[in-house]
């Protein structure tokens, strides 16, 4: 048995390999794709022979596939070259904001939990009644509105208004609030539902049934049965989030210029800073693949089934 | 305080805006939010400028006649107690007026009096669009927000008047050239220190241009944005403490403005020497106006006046000592967050705003929009030297004059002026920035707007129907999607096929430098230079001409006669040492230029910021970053 989850386990570390290995070779090309960063690094009235000397002095001169494959050697070793913009190692560039960005994720995710999985819950229990149409179309809301124009809003109302929270930056706890709340409502919206559903699908369950007739109290069949079998497709939800939350954070960070890892990937696009383009998602696509590796490992923790191998 | 065209162009408005209005603009803006959101907002390049007394100031704007000067009502209408003070400044300078001489004692008391009115020890928080990715000057090039750090940190040597013409003497070093006109001297200010009190001398003057060149020995390997403008420099010699001279060969009619202009800000040797680029760039040390303190990428950076600052508030050129105590730059991408933080009282200025968010303000009690040009004049380059039509194959229709001629009459720029844009925005009629007085004589306003000529035109030239692309490079120049569209239709109604291909802005710059844009394109033609009438640094490097970078005109073009005469007058401006006579070359040139229609001007675009109303803001040097908090003053309330 350990065998087989050992090689299980290697098998899901060697498609997770070849998935970054394919997102950065993706990344590689489709950044050379979309622009000469030249025209940012030169100065506005370089002649062309000025540029060509800049492109030299960068490598851009080189053929594709030496860069290429220079890349991937580098990439072995953590060396993603300087960034253009910041003239200094790419991945000092990106670790500093990868830490703002994880910080804004988290909270995004714990709004996102905190809130959709009480909702969830209470939907399922009150099914059909007025907290469950409450909580579908709080749901509703968090997904069919956009993100930058909730941001909008919470800075118009929250901080302009009421003068309750400040309108951006990163300069202490009060300041992460909004843009959380902003990330979170997307995946609340979705965690609600996937508990509804889920709890749902448990309660009609013959072991519920089992357990209230047993004369358990139904605190305990809530909380002890039902929502620990149906917390297998919230977690599942968890690793689907993380992109979800990373993808988000671009938009939030904007708006609340909130100095993460998703700006900087948008201004490095715009400048066509392949380095730092490169390092950003190559850390971004790894963390992804990360969560979602140990989500898949959580599931035998979860569901002692998958450990023994009954399912 | 020296009085400039400058005053011509700031208007500061007030007004009145609903919280409503406020909710209605941004939902309105939900969508630009997004494309924000994509692309960024908008940037800034490199420069400067001059203030004074707040009041004293404002009486000397009443004074002029200068039409479209608007006063800011908000200004006139100060506290009792303000206009008591203002009153009495005015009283001491209708009396210092009186006195027959001056003396530098009065002109200080002048100046003591009149900043009374503003408090030196505040703090301006600006909120901007755009960061530097680093703070060092030499490496930041093209990154964008040089604004929040550059322009207060670092000084360069040469200073600029009003009309960025780079002075002789009289900034941070005088200059000349010498021996034939294969030398150029710089003769470095005396008594100068760095923000860290390392001397600014010789030694300092030739280590900065040296590590440009990546020539400096404690790092042969520094990279710099600017070694390609310093390419020119021969070997540098140090004459003595004070003196040092750059070898040219060939004389190079430029050397000012590349070893001395604003992007060539002085650094302290040995501080670099002793703690290395990577430590510099996130700690800068110039000898500018405010010293650093502190910096949090793409968050805030911190700035402290430098008391020791080698020039008075007064001073004639571009060097001044700056009036806040401290001055805090914030970080806010999206434009209406920008706004927002202003409305909630955390940024004194909303640096770069677009129309859009500027009339949120407008009208209101509680806050002014700021309106400064732009040094640049949006334009339609045509491609009037290619013999082909590129579509077709067939003669290329922009040779003909009448068809060229045609797309100018065909575009009623003072309608999307008015109707699309602020208001503010000046009509151009030559790549001469807007306001300058006019080259073109009585040419000036040939081609108003005139569809019934410009259809008659066409006609007369069999071109009905004349199938073109415009490339707009998108992303960086105010309202661009907003004014494009109307260009478009108006070149429509009078009977030409027009395409707009909105380009990203690199990839747009990128084709125009290889001469990979056939067709025409937009562009502001004035760039990096203003195209000041005796600026060495003319708009026609930049545009137009055969070598520009973002012109059409290869030299393997079959020229137009009139194309080369026009392009012989630029050759011959472009090598000449003697300003007046580059002046005159280039004048002929414009007005060879705008006869024969080689291009479609259009208009400058403002650049609009959104203040509190204890902000004042009286500086406008024609550079291209507009507003400079350095010359901000924060008044008494």
């Amino acid at each position: 048995m350990r065998n087989e989850l050992g090689s299980a386990a290697l098998g899901r570390l060697l498609r997770s390999i070849a998935v970054v290995f394919g997102v950065v070779t993706i990344v590689f090309f489709m950044s050379r794709a979309v622009g000469d960063p030249i025209s940012r690094l030169a100065p506005i009235d370089s002649t062309q022979a000025e540029i060509e000397q800049i492109k030299e002095e960068i490598g851009l001169n080189d053929p594709i596939m030496e860069q290429y494959g220079r890349f991937l050697i580098d990439i072995v070793q953590l060396d993603f070259g300087q960034s253009f913009r910041a003239t200094r190692p790419a991945v000092d560039v990106v670790q500093e904001r990868l830490v703002a960005t994880i910080q804004l994720g988290a909270a995004g995710l714990l709004v996102a939990f905190a809130v959709g999985i009480p909702l969830g819950i209470i939907a399922a229990v009150r099914r059909g009644g007025a907290m469950d149409l409450l909580s579908r179309l709080l749901a509703l809301f968090g997904q069919a509105v956009p993100n930058f124009w909730l941001g909008l809003m919470l800075i118009l109302f929250i901080a302009v208004s009421f003068d309750w929270l400040p309108t951006g930056g990163r300069t202490g706890f009060q300041s992460i609030i909004l843009p959380a709340i902003t990330l979170g409502s997307f995946p609340a919206a979705a965690v609600m539902r996937f508990t509804r559903s889920a709890m749902l699908d448990t309660l009609q369950q013959d072991y519920i049934r089992t357990a209230r007739a047993k004369g358990l109290t139904e605190r305990a069949v809530l909380f002890k049965h039902a929502l620990r079998n149906s917390m297998l497709a919230v977690v599942t939800l968890l690793g689907l989030q993380v992109g979800t939350i990373l993808s988000g954070a671009i938009v939030v960070e904007t708006v609340f210029a909130w100095p993460g890892l998703g700006y900087l990937i948008i201004q490095s696009i715009i400048a066509t800073d392949y380095p730092v383009v490169q390092a950003a998602i190559l850390m971004t696509s790894v963390w992804i693949v990360f969560v979602n590796l140990v989500v898949d490992v959580s599931y035998t923790f979860i569901d002692p089934r998958i450990r023994t191998g009954t399912v | 305080m020296t009085t400039s065209n400058s005053n011509y162009w700031q208007r500061l408005r007030s007004g009145n805006l609903s919280r409503r209005a406020l909710l209605r603009a941004s939902a309105r803006a939900g969508v630009g939010a997004a494309g924000l959101a994509l692309v960024g907002c908008g940037d800034d390049d490199d420069d400067d400028a001059q203030p004074a007394a707040a009041q004293a100031e404002q009486q000397q704007q009443q004074e002029q006649p200068a039409p479209r000067q608007q006063q800011d009502q908000q200004q006139q209408q100060q506290t009792a107690a303000q206009a008591e003070q203002q009153a009495q400044v005015q009283q001491q300078q209708e009396q210092q007026q009186e006195q027959p001489a001056a003396t530098s004692e009065t002109a200080t008391a002048r100046q003591q009096a009149a900043a009374s009115e503003v408090d030196m020890d505040a703090e301006i928080i600006v909120g901007y669009g755009s960061f530097p990715p680093t703070l060092d000057i030499t490496t930041a090039g093209g990154g964008g927000g040089q604004g929040a750090s550059n322009n207060l940190h670092f000084a360069a040597l040469g200073a600029y008047n009003s009309g960025r013409q780079l002075q002789p003497t009289g900034g941070f070093g005088d200059w000349e050239f010498a021996e034939n006109n294969s030398v150029f001297r710089w003769t470095v200010k005396q008594g100068v220190t760095f923000h860290n009190g390392e001397p600014l001398n010789a030694e300092a003057v030739k280590f900065y241009w040296e590590r440009i060149l990546g020539r400096a020995e404690y790092n042969p390997d520094f990279q710099s944005q600017l070694n390609a403008r310093a390419a020119w420099m021969g070997d540098i010699t140090v004459i003595d403490d004070y003196t040092v001279e750059i070898a040219m060969d060939p004389p190079f009619v430029d050397a000012a403005e590349q070893s001395g202009g604003i992007n060539f800000g002085l650094l302290p040797k040995q501080y670099i020497i002793d703690n290395g680029d990577d430590h510099f760039a996130n700690n800068p040390i110039g000898c500018g106006a405010y010293k650093f303190i502190s910096w949090v990428p793409d968050q805030e950076i911190r700035s402290e006046r430098f008391e020791e600052f080698a020039f008075p508030h007064d001073a004639p050129y571009q060097w001044k000592a700056g009036w806040a105590k401290y001055l805090t730059g914030r970080f806010f991408p999206e434009e209406q967050a920008r706004a927002a933080a202003l409305e909630a009282g955390e940024i004194d200025i909303a640096y770069r705003i677009s129309p859009d968010v500027a009339s949120q303000f407008e009208d209101r009690d509680d806050f002014k929009v700021i309106v400064l040009p732009d040094v640049r004049v949006m334009a339609i380059e045509l491609p009037v030297n290619q013999s082909l039509d590129p579509l077709t194959g067939e003669e290329n229709p922009w040779r003909d004059k009448r068809v060229r001629q045609a797309a100018n009459y065909a575009i009623d720029a003072e309608a999307i002026i008015n109707n699309l844009l602020t208001g503010n925005e000046e009509r151009a009629y030559s790549p001469f920035p807007a306001g300058k007085p006019p080259p073109l004589g009585s040419l000036e306003r040939q081609y108003n707007y005139d569809p019934d000529r410009a259809r008659a035109l066409l006609e007369e030239a069999g071109q009905i129907g004349f199938a073109f692309t415009i490339t707009l490079p998108t992303g960086l120049w105010t309202a661009d999607r907003i004014w494009m569209p109307a260009v478009q239709q108006m070149l429509n109604d009078v009977g030409f096929q027009v395409e707009i291909d909105y380009a990203d802005f690199g990839n747009a710059l990128s084709l125009m430098r290889n001469k990979e844009l056939p067709h025409p394109f937009i562009f502001n033609q004035a760039g990096v230079s203003s195209g000041a009438p005796l600026g060495p640094a003319f708009a026609y490097r930049l545009v137009t001409t055969v070598g520009a970078p973002y012109s059409h005109a290869k030299e393997t073009d079959e020229f137009l006669p009139e194309f080369s005469e026009f392009q012989a007058l630029i050759t011959e401006a472009n090598a000449e040492f003697d300003a007046e006579r580059a002046n005159d070359l280039y004048h002929q040139a414009a007005i060879i230029s705008y006869e024969n229609a080689f291009q479609v001007p259009l208009f400058g675009l403002p650049h609009l910021y959104a203040t509190t109303p204890d902000i004042f803001y009286n500086e406008y040097y024609d550079t291209s970053t507009g507003l400079n908090p350095i010359y901000a003053q924060k008044l008494r309330a």
